[in-house]
Formats: structure tokens, sequence, C-alpha cells
């Protein structure tokens, strides 16, 4: 029978002259590690790890997860671009977010080593530790977006660095968006508490979707009521405006370039 | 409530036009959506399309939410079946 795919998640070092293992280990660094290694299997696909079986192995402390097939293909594929450093870039973000983390405490104590090891033919064992240089290389996962946002600004401003808190109406999450001070002082209504279209710009990773760095271009004038004198005035100057077009599909397709 | 409409290049055209054969309803449905508070989406493409003919007035613009096409949206778009869309269009 085939043994069940598992991934052993190790921490090495020493912490105040002690030794790590599973009797000494303190708990905010306990709870630390396994945070992130819950991260690292789930990655931004968030996948249901109700399945996923953990061991605490002796020596260092070792966490194995038995990993069902579902959720180890999902991570196959990182694990196999770790074979290089400079690849943050390429992992999936959360996975990337864990990895880095490593590698800056790491060098900032040199004893501990963070393992990742597979007991999965053909994938090879990851070590992290301040002889590694695990980094983003030339590879930008992020790519600059501009974006209209609808919500409600559930705070605004800030002493040092300004920003929005906008609530989005789809989905619920609250965004933080930089602002200048400059702009929010200039506003006259009053827009806290209210529904706004923001205008924006921020960066998008290109496989996830998540935005970050994101920044407040304006308040955009979003007023959706119906207005009969305005719609008048759109259909007078649309009437000379389309008079040329007889068949709008037709004309669609044309500028489409057939 | 519904999430949303998208409005493309001829309803806009039908809208803006009283001599199309659809603009009463394209107008009652322009009103039906502003007074039931149903967001109506504006795609920059439609936009780049209808203002060849005309411009968009700031007074009715800020009745919709704009979408602009970016990185994301042109992922998707290359991943569509224009093959199906020519065949229909030719």
């Amino acid at each position: 029978m085939r043994e069940t795919p598992s991934i052993e998640f190790a921490l090495h070092g020493k912490v105040g002259g002690v030794e790590i293992t599973p009797r000494t280990i303190d708990l905010s660094r306990f709870n630390e590690f396994n945070q992130e290694v819950e991260t690292f299997i789930g990655g931004s696909q968030k996948l249901k790890l109700d399945q996923v079986y953990v061991e605490i192995a002796q020596s260092s402390y070792v966490l194995r997860a038995i990993l069902p097939v579902v959720v180890l293909s999902s991570l196959v594929p990182d694990l196999k671009l770790m074979a290089r450093q400079d690849v943050l870039g390429e992992l999936d973000i959360k996975r990337a977010e864990v990895v880095q983390k490593w590698q800056t405490r790491t060098k900032n104590n040199p004893d501990l080593i963070y393992e990742v090891r597979p007991k999965v033919e053909g994938l090879p064992k990851v070590r992290v530790s301040r002889e590694t240089d695990y980094r983003a290389g030339d590879i930008v996962p992020w790519v600059a977006v501009e974006k209209y946002l609808f919500g409600e600004i559930m705070d605004m401003g800030g002493t040092q660095r300004a920003n929005v808190h906008l609530k989005l109406d789809r989905g619920g999450k609250t965004l933080l968006v930089g602002a200048s001070q400059g702009y929010l002082r200039e506003q006259v209504d009053n827009r806290l508490y209210h529904k706004v279209l923001l205008h924006v710009r921020g960066e998008r990773h290109f496989r996830t979707g998540d935005l970050r760095n994101i920044q407040l271009i304006s308040f955009v004038d979003y007023q959706p009521a119906y207005n009969e004198e305005a719609l008048d005035r759109f259909i007078a100057k649309g009437a000379a405006a389309w008079a040329d077009v007889p068949d709008a599909a037709q004309w669609v397709r044309e500028v489409r370039g057939g | 409530m519904p999430g949303g409409v998208l409005f493309d290049t001829s309803f806009l055209i039908t809208l803006a036009d009283p001599n199309r054969a659809h603009h009463e309803t394209a107008r009652g449905y322009w009103m039906h959506f502003l007074e039931n508070q149903i967001p109506i989406y504006l795609s920059t493409v439609v936009v780049s399309e209808f203002c060849i003919k005309q411009e968009i007035p700031p007074d009715m613009l800020r009745c919709c939410v704009v979408l602009p096409f970016n990185w994301d949206d042109a992922q998707l778009a290359a991943r569509l079946d224009w093959s199906a869309t020519r065949s229909r269009t030719t």
C-alpha cells in the first residue's frame, strides 16, 4: 500500500541558549510556527485543512503534516520552484510571505533554521537559514492597476500617514486606502459613514488578484439618481450624433475591426 | 437587489438616439436601474467606442461606476473563445 504523502516542517535552533524541542518551545513561537505552517500549506487558496493531520516528532520542533492528495498537488509546484532562492515573486503569495518571514528571522537569529521536508519522491528538501537568501528576484508579481471601489467610509485621516478605511459594498472587506492629508482637508462634504466611489491606483497580484499599496486618486462624483432633464439633454445631442448610423450593432462590429 | 448591470455600446447608442426602435425601452431601463438603486457599470472599452460619436456628459457619468480595463481583465479577455464571435459576425 502506498504511504500517505507527508511533509515535515522543522524548526531548529536555540533561543536563549536552549535548544528548541517540543518540550522547550515557548508558547508564542509554538503558535507562530504552527500558524505559518498552516498558512504555507493552505496558501492563498485557503485550502480546507480538516483532512490534514499533524504529528509532533521528537528532536527539534517538527510538525509532520499528513496531506490529502488535493492539498499536496497545490504545494508541489511551489516546492519545486523553491529549489531556487530568487523565487519569492513566483510563489503563491501566502507561501512567499511565510518564507520571507523565516528568512528574515534567520538573519536576526543565526541559530534558527527552518526546513520543509517533503516525504514525497522527486520533491526537494527546502532549508531556510542564515546561509540562504530567499528573495523576490527579477520577477515582480504585482502589476499597477487603477480601480473604482464602492463602499462606506468607516474612518478617515491620520496624524502621520493619512488613509481612508473603506468597507467594500461587495464582500464587506475593509480596505486601507492611502491618501494625502491635503486632499482630505480640502473635502467640503462629510464623507464619514457615507457610501462613496473611490478612484484608486494600486498593485494587483497577477495570480491571486490581491490588492496592495492602494492610494486614493480622488473621490468620484457618483450620485446615481434619475434626472429627466440630464437624460433629455443627452438624447438631444444623441439624435444628431448617431443620425448616420442606421445599424448600431453593425457599426460596433465595424469599429472592432469587422 | 441585483449586483448591477453592465451596459454595452449598442445599449448606450439606443438610449442616446430617440430614432432607434427600442429607444423607449432603453430609457425605461435607465430609469428603472436608477430608481431601484441597481448599480450601472460602464466599461472604459464601451466608453472608447461610444465617444467616437458622442461624449458622455458629467451628469450622466455620475450615475455610473466606471470599470477600467486592467491587467486581470486583459488576461480574462485573452481566455475568451474569440472564434465563436468571429463565426457569428461573418
